[in-house]
């Protein structure tokens, strides 16, 4: 082996990732070569000196270094639980606000479907109204949705005129 | 003439290896609740994980910061800690993984500057004279420079290596890249530091 390849390899020696056979190459000519063996030295005393420095350098965790750590698991550990009730309390909260905005939107109309399942259970004529005094909700509604007002009910509580306008807009 | 190669310690190696099967015993007692067993766990690397990280990050309040993140980190994932690898190999790769998500949020793992000139501190010597007092800092001033100039990934195996005693197939694992890539590194680290350090040659035997 010549001494380029024995320098090459020096770094690996005794580290386990040489062959065996290359190993004991090296080492046969680091017992006979001269140059090379002060080489070996002084490749392992710049490693010694780094070494030694890196750890004259290194940090001390310090007396309260566990006590740091366990203050955050258990910080980690509250912030876990309250995901654990957060996350269904904010999707119930959202669910309400969207009931809310929804039966707003509706209007009385919400409380109809209902009204007018169990009104459809009668096997009655039903017809929806927001403001049954309103000539235009009453028209608009009454073939879009169940009631919560049996025609018969609502017809009663109109003057003539609104009955004539409803007879009237039903027919166009 | 006859070479003087050190060999393995193994005193070292049957230590390693009680602390292998010490470290499942705390992990299993930690599984089944036992929270001083983590504890334990953190007394018996902390340091060596703080050097590590202090190392790749060159910065020690941000090693500090980091290492206990990873505890952290360790504690709520023991679950998935499988026993068929180390406890210290599956540690160092959240510290690992910590210190590259850390220099990547602010850029420097390109290069991290050198800044402890200001910084004394003493070679453990037998009362050395004040020309070899100066020789010395200056050799650990140089050596620091040197450590922090190498490339992240060869300054991060030199130290998992020299340092740690991790093995090669250890620090892949721990870095996720291949054996060859570890030694490559390695053999790249000690070519620069040789190169960096050689005014210094004399000093110490080097």
């Amino acid at each position: 082996m010549i001494c380029k390849h024995v320098i090459d390899l020096m770094p690996f020696l005794n580290d386990g990732s040489l062959a065996p056979k290359i190993e004991k190459e090296v080492m046969e000519h680091l017992a006979v070569c001269e140059n090379c063996h002060s080489e070996y030295h002084k490749l392992n005393n710049m490693i010694k000196v780094v070494c030694e420095t890196i750890m004259e350098q290194a940090p001390v965790p310090g007396s309260k270094y566990v006590e740091m750590v366990t203050r955050r698991i258990k910080k980690k550990k509250a912030e876990r639980t309250t995901a654990l009730w957060a996350v269904p309390a904010a999707a119930a909260i959202l669910f309400a606000v969207f009931l809310g905005t929804y039966s707003m939107f509706l209007g009385n109309d919400g409380a109809g479907l209902m009204a007018g399942k169990k009104h459809t259970n009668h096997g009655q004529t039903s017809i929806v109204t927001n403001n049954p005094s309103s000539e235009v909700d009453l028209t608009y509604h009454s073939f879009t949705t169940y009631a919560n007002v049996s025609l018969d009910d609502m017809l009663n509580s109109m003057d003539e005129n609104e009955i004539e306008a409803l007879i009237g807009s039903e027919e166009r | 003439m006859k070479a003087v190669i050190p060999l393995p310690d193994e005193k070292c190696l049957l230590k390693q290896e009680v602390e292998i099967v010490e470290d499942i015993e705390l992990v299993r007692r930690f599984k089944k609740g036992n929270e001083s067993a983590f504890t334990e766990i953190v007394n018996r690397y902390n340091k060596r994980l703080l050097n590590t990280a202090k190392v790749i990050l060159n910065n020690e309040d941000d090693a500090m910061d980091l290492t206990q993140e990873a505890f952290v980190k360790a504690y709520f994932n023991m679950k998935g800690f499988r026993e068929d690898s180390s406890l210290y190999t599956w540690l160092y790769r959240i510290v690992y993984n910590l210190c590259i998500s850390h220099l990547r949020r602010k850029k420097i793992i390109s290069f991290i500057s050198f800044d402890h000139d200001d910084e004394v501190m003493e070679f453990h010597s037998s009362e050395p004279g004040p020309e070899k007092e100066y020789e010395r800092k200056e050799l650990r001033r140089s050596v620091i420079k040197a450590v922090d100039a190498l490339p992240f990934k060869q300054r991060t195996v030199f130290t998992l290596k020299q340092i740690d005693g991790l093995t090669h197939g250890e620090i892949a694992e721990i870095m996720g890249i291949t054996e060859g890539a570890v030694k490559a590194s390695y053999f790249h680290a000690i070519r620069k530091l040789q190169c960096m350090l050689k005014n210094h040659g004399e000093q110490y035997d080097m």
